[in-house]
């Protein structure tokens, strides 16, 4: 499925490019593309080696046991799949604590570990199981309660109030949280595995 | 995990790429436009609305360029930051994500996730309408 999303993207841009005679623009995107998906690696590697290393840490230590005790009884109404005090709902916990803070490059190896943990607790291992949809909804749905990148960016361009958004950031973050996490339990119904 | 990654970052990046630069985004923004201007939508914001769900770095390239352009009070620029802020970049959650652990079929997730952009987007419309309106 996702698979089919970037085929299409593909097909799309070359076909285009094409009948509008814009080879020029396909081949140089080729080149180009490798060259900064490289370059994006080599910038997201260290932070996420030096957070992967603080989540060890912050594991050994027992402070996610004592952070996902507060928020796992909240947690499992949304993922009744995980049985109560695994470790992956302690790795969701601080993804999504890392993700309320405006830290996202702190949150994706939460995530990617949180994701590692459901997979063990996954019966196909090919098949998204119901707790990944719904921490995946969760996540993409941005639940930030202070956007620091675009605070910083609005102070850059001089902006007289910049954290004149977060009210309303809050508000459309939530709805789409709440949206998404209602359709993932709607259509999980309907689509029993 | 590098090894896991890398040929899903690679895919990703060349299919956005392709896709902006070949300027089929132009084309199909061109065609909604009138749409837009029968709920009075700015059509300058619509580009947002389509590349956050699917590039992080290019959606914020577009919100410089509002901020550069109408400056980051003007209606545009407010509507731009709550917009940015309310949702994350779907495409590439699912496909690190996902892609990171091997899974194959990812069900309902994407039509899920698109559908909470979907909803933040249209209350961030609402909400700036009505604070700032």
């Amino acid at each position: 499925m996702v698979n089919i999303i970037w085929i299409v993207l593909i097909t799309l841009g070359i076909v285009y490019g094409v009948s509008t005679n814009n080879l020029e623009t396909i081949n140089t995107t080729i080149v180009d593309s490798t060259k900064i998906s490289l370059e994006m690696l080599f910038k997201i590697f260290p932070v996420l080696a030096l957070w992967m290393g603080i989540t060890k840490i912050a594991e050994v230590s027992g402070l996610l046991k004592k952070l996902s005790n507060k928020l796992s009884p909240l947690l499992t109404n949304f993922f009744p799949e995980i049985p109560a005090c695994h470790e992956s709902l302690s790795l969701i916990a601080s993804n999504m604590i890392a993700n309320i803070f405006g830290l996202g490059s702190a949150a994706t190896p939460f995530g990617l570990k949180a994701m590692d943990s459901l997979q063990k607790l996954n019966k196909n291992k090919k098949v998204a199981s119901r707790s990944m949809i719904t921490f995946l909804v969760i996540n993409t749905s941005g639940l930030t309660l202070i956007p620091t990148t675009i605070i910083s960016l609005r102070m850059m361009y001089g902006s007289s109030e910049p954290t004149k958004i977060v009210f309303a950031c809050i508000i459309s973050t939530m709805v789409a949280t709440i949206g998404g996490i209602l359709i993932d339990r709607f259509l999980a119904r309907r689509y029993k595995d | 995990m590098i090894t896991n990654l890398f040929p899903t970052f690679i895919a990703m990046i060349f299919a956005v790429n392709l896709f902006i630069n070949s300027g089929v985004l132009d084309f199909i923004l061109s065609l909604i436009k009138p749409i837009l201007n029968i709920f009075k939508i700015p059509a300058e914001i619509f580009p947002l609305a389509i590349v956050r769900p699917i590039s992080g770095s290019a959606s914020l390239a577009y919100l410089n360029s509002i901020f550069a352009k109408n400056g980051p009070d003007s209606f545009i620029g407010l509507l731009g930051s709550v917009m940015q802020g309310c949702t994350d970049t779907t495409f590439y959650v699912i496909s690190l994500y996902f892609g990171s652990i091997g899974i194959k079929k990812i069900r309902h997730s994407m039509f899920a996730a698109l559908f909470a952009d979907l909803c933040g987007i249209v209350v961030s419309i609402i909400v700036v309408n009505m604070l700032w309106g």
